[in-house]
């Protein structure tokens, strides 16, 4: 598999979890979680899509949303986690740990000299 | 907003709901709302943009048949719907159903009640608000009536089942209007939390009116006629 679409599809199943990672400290709005998952390289390459995401997540139950007035402008939709989402992200950090320790295992420069 | 800017957003919105063809309308419907919004975010918080900048934004965003892939394949609604064509129609925003509730609306509005209920294509709150608009044209005559001509005992009952409870119930058209017009323009509103206080403030105030209106005042006129 190329690397690209390798990176593409491990990108788009953790994406859910960096979300729920964002919001753990604090309710945030859209344009704020597509912020800071720029920040992180590679997170995000169209960044519309997250919305289809976050409709999602709502419909499953790991986030709630919330009209909240902002200091300039209209109201925000701020997401939050449900204690769904809570639990979900305790367990992804777990298997996110154990994943990347496995990998990282199997994959370490051998021999040397 | 540059005009030719304004009607660029316009045409990706547009083009971003018919690519979400095939989702459920309110999920269609909060996907266009934040991507608008988040259109909105980037442009305020530019301080002098162009129409280069707005186009910058958009491409950010992504192509609406990336965001509409990106919806189908994260749906929910198990295997993933046929994919819209590129210049598919808007998809329909109602069925028999909901065309029989309007017409039900003029017959018999009680009916139309029931069959709103069945619906999913009108929110919770747009059906309340139906029969708001019901209830309070009903305290409006029956008010009205009372103070004409209640002199005579039991002609406001008799004026106010007649008109509001015997078929065709024509005065229903109002809130037929008003869920026709919600069909064609289904996006949430954005209340935020103070105007739900304001909202629920001027519900409590209407259901009071409603209270004296058909009850307490009419018996009032009634019991003072009677002596």
């Amino acid at each position: 598999m190329p690397l690209e679409t390798l990176e593409t599809q491990l990108r788009k199943g953790v994406l859910e979890y960096c979300v729920l990672g964002l919001l753990e400290a604090e309710p945030r709005y859209g344009f704020e979680l597509v912020q800071h998952l720029g920040q992180a390289d590679g997170l995000l390459s169209s960044e519309g899509t997250i919305y289809p995401l976050l409709a999602r997540m709502r419909n499953e139950g790991l986030v709630t949303t919330e009209w909240r007035e902002s200091p300039a402008g209209p109201p925000r939709r701020y997401y939050s986690l449900t204690a769904a989402g809570e639990r979900g992200l305790r367990e992804f950090r777990l298997s996110w740990k154990r994943f990347r320790e496995a990998v990282d295992y199997v994959i370490a420069p051998k021999g040397g000299r | 907003m540059p005009a030719d800017a304004a009607e660029i957003l316009d045409r990706y919105l547009r083009e971003l709901e018919s690519q979400l063809a095939g989702l459920p309308a309110s999920d269609r419907a909060e996907i266009v709302l934040e991507v608008r919004d988040h259109f909105e975010e980037a442009r305020r918080r530019l301080p002098d943009p162009t129409a280069a900048d707005l186009m910058n934004i958009l491409e950010r965003l992504g192509s609406p048949q990336a965001i509409a892939e990106e919806a189908r394949s994260r749906s929910t609604a198990g295997g993933a719907p046929p994919p819209a064509p590129a210049l598919a129609t808007p998809p329909a925003a109602y069925t028999a159903l909901e065309v029989i509730t309007l017409v039900a609306w003029v017959f018999w509005w009680p009916l139309a009640v029931v069959l709103g209920a069945i619906s999913t294509r009108w929110s919770r709150r747009d059906k309340a608000i139906a029969i708001l608009i019901e209830l309070v044209l009903l305290a409006l005559a029956a008010g009205t009536v009372s103070q004409t001509y209640v002199s005579s005992a039991g002609a406001h009952w008799a004026f106010t089942a007649i008109l509001f409870v015997f078929p065709p119930t024509v005065h229903g058209i109002f809130s037929a209007g008003f869920l026709a017009w919600k069909l064609r323009h289904p996006e949430p509103q954005r209340w935020s939390t103070p105007w739900q206080v304001a909202g629920r403030a001027a519900l409590i105030a209407i259901g009071l009116a409603l209270v004296w209106l058909l009850v307490l005042g009419p018996s009032l006129l009634l019991f003072l006629h009677s002596r």
